[in-house]
């Protein structure tokens, strides 16, 4: 299987497991936090490219960037109350590193 | 059915790609390519932009930065210092190095931020084969946050134990579908594969 393939097959993948989800909730909104290279658009590979992307079932004008995702969320929500927490991560040192993390 | 917004984090996946192979699911009716940054690496760090979509700021602001492409750093001062010192050496090198500090107790340490969210986001792994299946046993999805329904229960719902789309377990459908009853949920999948 080629790379394409490979990263294709993810892809279908997950657009299955959320359509499942998508049948089962009453709104939902895909974010992504950048993208990946591929030779057939970016001439190199195995590099997170600029192309993040936004998604929503709500029929409403999008984010323009990923700093503007957590105010277009909170505007939306029914009860504007906000529970701060921190914005760390807990992931751990292994699953990190597998990410490519190291 | 109570309204609820149940938000997916796809770590990497590309707009073009998603669009490029008519992922219907991933792209849902209004969609859009949206501006990402980078900061301190060379192209656009998951560490750095996770935590600005949950604050809403820049790294310099949520101070959650990836130096040296390092998503975590040495509790111990002196070994942050030689963890400088050995940043341009191999990455098999530099893990041999560090074997010996973390047999003897020393710890890794993940940046935090106290600025305002009502995100907390963990990571794990969807898509992935054997190799990553084995390192933590709990590929797959997830994580999520919450939300005001859940406040003087949990204030917190960690998914840590979901499996991917291929080999989601019963155990794993059941805390979706709980997170699935809840007002916003936050997952996040990755797509980015080291291929």
């Amino acid at each position: 299987m080629t790379r394409e393939e490979r990263l294709r097959s993810v892809y279908e993948q997950v657009d299955e497991m959320l359509g499942w989800i998508r049948s089962s909730v009453d709104h939902l909104v895909i974010i992504s936090d950048h993208g990946m290279q591929v030779s057939w658009i970016d001439n190199k590979t195995g590099k997170h490219s600029m192309r993040a992307l936004f998604a929503t079932t709500i029929d409403d004008q999008i984010p323009k960037s990923v700093f503007d995702v957590k105010d277009w969320l909170e505007d939306r929500k029914p009860n504007k109350t906000v529970k701060n927490e921190d914005a760390g991560f807990d992931t751990t040192a292994e699953q990190l590193e597998a990410l490519g993390y190291k | 059915m109570v309204e609820n917004i149940v938000v997916i984090a796809l770590d990497a996946a590309d707009y073009a790609l998603a669009r490029e192979w008519d992922c219907e699911n991933i792209l849902l009716e209004t969609h859009g390519e949206i501006e990402t940054f980078t900061y301190g690496t060379e192209t656009p760090s998951t560490l750095e932009v996770w935590p600005s979509v949950a604050t809403g700021l820049h790294p310099e602001d949520h101070r959650i930065i990836n130096e040296n492409e390092a998503a975590q750093s040495w509790g111990n001062p002196v070994l942050r210092m030689g963890s400088k010192v050995t940043q341009y050496l191999p990455t098999t090198v530099r893990s041999t190095l560090g074997k010996p500090f973390h047999r003897a107790g020393q710890k890794k340490q993940f940046q935090q931020t106290d600025a305002p969210t009502y995100l907390k986001m963990d990571m794990y792994f969807l898509g992935q084969e054997s190799r990553q299946h084995r390192t933590f046993q709990k590929p797959g999805i997830l994580c999520f946050v919450p939300m005001k329904r859940l406040q003087g229960r949990n204030s917190r719902v960690n998914c840590s134990s979901f499996w991917g789309a291929r080999s989601v377990g019963r155990h794993g459908w059941r805390k979706l579908m709980f997170l699935l009853s809840v007002f916003i949920a936050i997952f996040l999948i990755s797509l980015g594969m080291p291929i």
